[in-house]
């Protein structure tokens, strides 16, 4: 999968994660992928919700150690 | 009662704040129950989801606090939230300055004390700044400016803020009944705008989280003003809610007990008698702790660099000033004391929303910036 951009949200909590990420998709085009790495475990519920309401696509969303990846193409 | 039978039942009534509090970190820790997380919800992605758990919990704790005030086991207008003496510009201001407070500080009072316990040292720093502020503006420097300025600014209702007292001493209706019908209007009000949304009833976290919390407001409310209630104590010979500060009645509310838990600390000698706020913030980081050991999410978690620190710290004075300046927190002022149907109560929600707001406001102008 091919990430256009990418963003290092780890040690940030809750809402920095989410308003660093819609800093990013405001300057993205419609169906460029945006790959978030966080620390915050709230960030998996946040980025869902984010997705859902917006209307972008949640390509893939996982937990690795202690680090939780959200990608997503933008509507 | 002899002086040991209440001695006893103190210890008791302190047990059972405790295993309350836990309960309250646990089910905060699981649902993320968060009052900053459900403004931010709203303000970056128009997610109300988060704020009906909110509204549920605070329905469910009004029905619980007026339906055992018509059963008789409380006395609904002789909390820390009846008195007369409406600071309304306390309570806004201080109320706007911790819901500015708590988005720089990544959450309030009790979502400080969640974090601990999921093993955030950010959160630990938060909490000895936080504590410190508060114990200022209870007898301190900005204490003495608060008394001198916001506090001066208030107008009285004679029958005491609670919407139930001071409607019926208008209505010359039974304030019991009075309030127990209010109480299912807008608890029941509450609780059915959180379950209209199918979002919002899809998650069984949602429900244990209005449902939850909500109940242990309610719980609490009953181990102060029913297990913990001394119509005649044998020293002062004065009715007295036992395990409390003052001994007035009162509920769950995290920023003055910061203070008070410094200040049990650092000058226990031994003698030093606990109470329920002390307690409180254990037990909420210790239930925290345990959920979070239990799911496995129990991580160590630092500050990110210099502005991070900063905020923390700065968002952590606010909470403390302004916590005790509105008479409560999010927790004490929002959930305990809405569930009083409290005028006070609601002009510091207020503040606590619009400083929570501009937090926010704050937060992404410092990211637009960068």
């Amino acid at each position: 999968m091919q990430i256009d951009k990418e963003i290092d949200a780890r040690g940030l909590n809750c809402p920095l994660p989410l308003m660093k990420a819609k800093k990013a998709i405001a300057e993205m085009h419609s169906g460029q992928v945006l790959r978030v790495v966080a620390t915050d475990s709230g960030s998996m519920r946040d980025f869902l919700a984010y997705a859902r309401q917006a209307g972008h696509e949640m390509l893939e969303q996982q937990n690795v150690g202690r680090e939780y990846i959200h990608v997503l193409r933008c509507r | 009662m002899e002086l040991q039978d209440i001695q006893a039942l103190q210890t008791q009534v302190l047990w059972a704040a405790f295993a309350v509090s836990a309960a309250f970190g646990a089910i905060a820790q699981r649902t993320h129950f968060c009052t900053m997380g459900a403004i931010s919800d709203i303000y970056n992605m128009g997610s109300w989801v988060r704020m009906r758990m909110w509204g549920m919990a605070v329905g469910v704790a009004m029905i619980g606090f007026y339906a055992m005030a018509w059963l008789g086991w409380i006395a609904p207008f002789e909390t820390i939230y009846s008195s007369g003496r409406v600071l309304w510009l306390s309570a806004l201001l201080g109320g706007a300055m911790f819901g500015f407070g708590m988005v720089l500080a990544s959450g309030c009072g009790s979502k400080t004390l969640v974090r601990i316990g999921e093993g955030s040292l950010k959160s630990l720093v938060v909490f000895f700044v936080m504590g410190f502020a508060a114990y200022a503006s209870m007898r301190g420097m900005t204490g003495l400016l608060r008394s001198r300025t916001t506090d001066l600014v208030g107008f009285d209702i004679p029958a005491g803020s609670p919407a139930p007292a001071w409607l019926s001493a208008a209505m010359g209706t039974d304030p019991l009944a009075t309030g127990l019908a209010l109480a299912l209007l807008v608890g029941g009000g509450l609780v059915a705008w959180a379950l209209a949304d199918a979002e919002f009833r899809g998650s069984a976290d949602n429900l244990l989280a209005g449902l939850g919390i909500g109940g242990v407001i309610a719980a609490m409310w009953w181990v102060i003003g029913h297990l913990g209630f001394v119509a005649e104590h044998p020293e002062t010979l004065e009715a007295t809610y036992l395990g409390t500060a003052g001994g007035r009645m009162q509920a769950l509310s995290f920023t003055s007990p910061m203070a008070r838990t410094l200040d049990w600390v650092m000058s226990y000698d031994g003698n030093a008698a606990l109470t329920l706020g002390v307690v409180s913030v254990f037990g909420v980081v210790i239930g925290a702790l345990a959920y979070a050991l239990a799911n496995r999410s129990f991580q160590w978690e630092g500050f990110h660099g210099t502005q991070d620190t900063a905020l923390h710290i700065v968002g952590a004075l606010f909470m403390g000033v302004g916590g005790v300046t509105a008479g409560g927190c999010t927790v004490g002022q929002g959930l305990s004391g809405l569930s009083t149907l409290s005028l006070t109560s609601m002009i510091a929600v207020a503040g606590i929303m619009l400083g929570g707001v501009a937090g926010l406001r704050l937060q992404m102008w410092l990211i637009m910036r960068d």
